[in-house]
């Protein structure tokens, strides 16, 4: 088995765990992306549905690994991770799908919402005392960036007429392409539009609409708070675990580190530290916070939160509200915000992203590029 | 403080708002100088049109509990601890409670239950304020 065979087994059994957990991660109150009230949080359906995915996802998970396992080790060949990984999510999102539908047909036969009274809620002192990125924590990843940098402005002229190439996941000392700007300084480039786009996520994610239940208005808002402080922490945190790995690739490609597994095992250490730190956040802190401690408040509201499911399409992955002002929001599922394809300004940044990718496509600019 | 919206309510949401703003700065949770968010920042944590929220604020400014300027903001302008209330205010405010006492008695309400209940109320309120300062 090659490192490479071994990275893809890694990401097989990531992909099959965070698919597993994620219905043991979501809101009591949004099974599969399906909004209920909390009475019906417990209901046989949702129950049911919940094995269902969890018994398909484990039995996907293990089937993938074992097929690129058996290829690997029985024809010495390896099946392409571009082809294994995204089939094995699609499938994982194939069954999630036929869960959501499950738990809204039982919601809307059961007409789960009947006689209750549905509110919204916010807590204005996230506006007024607002939950502060500490910028400190950047200052690694940009370190970091600029250490990079400095490294291959010092070693650009030196390189020799060919470069290492990463392959899949791995740089390849076997596989060199032709010597340019674009090639040597890609890593930096990956570098620099991270920090950028870390940076703009820590000052759009404390704009965005509070992820509060008005059924429990108080602990909602006080776990929101922890959530989104753990996830602006954890954003910097992570900035500076891939550059640190981007840093050690940019050696490997610059040939003053040698290509060889010991040197991309730890090149991948602080990237994988980063993705357990985020696994352990995920699991202790659940979707938008709400196994965080909601500290001492008597809340128990009569009423339930909105019942906004004609907004949200995909099973709760996609969100258009045409009378909705935000822009931003939280996605139903996982710790993820999401765009409101409802808002004009939404279309207006997707059509900058359209931009960029149509200019790149066409050479116009040049972007960072694989092999 | 937490603003929470009955949707299903026959009261209009731009009276919702008023009427919880009002609450807080008896309960003390909003004292003077303290800020509200922006209408538009307000409308988009509520998922509501800021033109609702504009109609809530322009009715604390009409009754004096709220200052809205270009640099500062909405800002809360007045608390029980601001002095007594402007002079008229009182009787404005009888013909208010008359009506609402007018349907406790109407409806069965006898009087010392209606005056226990003001006096819970307004305790609470007194109750809730000093547990804030």
């Amino acid at each position: 088995m090659t490192v490479s065979t071994f990275l893809d087994l890694a990401l097989i059994a990531l992909i099959t765990v965070t698919f597993w957990s994620a219905p043991a991660l979501a809101r009591p109150t949004l099974p599969f992306g399906v909004r209920v009230p909390g009475r019906r949080a417990a209901e046989p359906a949702i129950v049911r549905a919940r094995h269902r995915y969890t018994r398909g996802v484990a039995l996907l998970g293990a089937l993938t690994y074992a097929v690129v396992g058996a290829v690997s080790l029985g024809f010495g060949r390896e099946l392409p991770p571009a082809l294994v990984l995204p089939i094995l999510a699609a499938c994982c999102c194939g069954l999630g799908y036929q869960a959501h539908r499950a738990v809204a047909a039982a919601k809307r036969d059961g007409d789960w919402y009947a006689g209750t009274r549905q509110a919204v809620a916010t807590d204005t002192s996230l506006r007024t005392d607002p939950v502060r990125p500490q910028w400190i924590l950047l200052a690694p990843a940009v370190a970091l960036l600029v250490l990079t940098a400095g490294i291959g402005v010092w070693r650009y002229g030196a390189l020799p007429p060919t470069l290492p190439t990463p392959n899949d996941l791995v740089v390849d000392a076997g596989r060199r392409g032709t010597t340019t700007f674009a090639a040597a300084f890609a890593t930096v480039i990956a570098q620099l539009v991270l920090v950028l786009l870390i940076g703009l996520l820590a000052v759009a994610l404390p704009r965005a609409r509070p992820e509060l239940d008005a059924a429990r208005p108080a602990g909602s808002a006080a776990q929101y708070r922890a959530y989104l402080g753990g996830v602006l922490r954890l954003l910097f945190v992570s900035a500076c675990g891939v550059t640190a790995s981007l840093l050690v690739i940019s050696l490997q490609v610059w040939e003053i580190l040698p290509a060889t597994v010991a040197v991309t095992v730890v090149g991948y250490l602080p990237l994988a530290a980063a993705t357990v730190a985020w696994a352990v956040f995920a699991v202790r802190a659940g979707d938008a916070g709400h196994r965080l401690p909601a500290g001492e408040t008597d809340d128990e509201s009569p009423r339930v939160q909105r019942d906004d499911d004609r907004h949200w399409y995909a099973a709760g992955m996609i969100y258009l509200n045409r009378r909705d002002p935000a822009v931003l929001v939280h996605r139903r599922a996982g710790a993820v915000w999401t765009l409101n394809l409802g808002h004009p300004v939404s279309w207006a940044v997707l059509a900058a992203i359209a931009l960029v990718a149509a200019l790149a496509g066409f050479g116009v600019i040049e972007l960072p590029t694989r092999g | 403080m937490l603003l929470t919206l009955d949707l299903d309510s026959e009261v209009p949401i731009y009276q919702q708002i008023r009427d919880r703003i009002v609450e807080a700065i008896a309960d003390g949770a909003l004292t003077e100088g303290d800020t509200l968010p922006s209408t538009r920042q307000l409308g988009t944590d509520l998922g509501i049109n800021f033109h609702t929220v504009n109609k809530a604020y322009d009715l604390l400014r009409a009754q004096g509990l709220l200052r809205i300027n270009r640099k500062s903001g909405a800002v809360i302008r007045r608390d029980a601890r601001s002095g007594p209330a402007e002079p008229g205010y009182a009787d404005e405010w009888q013909e208010r409670l008359r009506t609402l006492l007018a349907e406790a008695v109407a409806l069965g309400l006898d009087a010392d239950e209606a005056s226990g209940r003001c006096g819970a109320v307004l305790a609470a309120f007194g109750a809730k304020a000093n547990a804030t300062s």
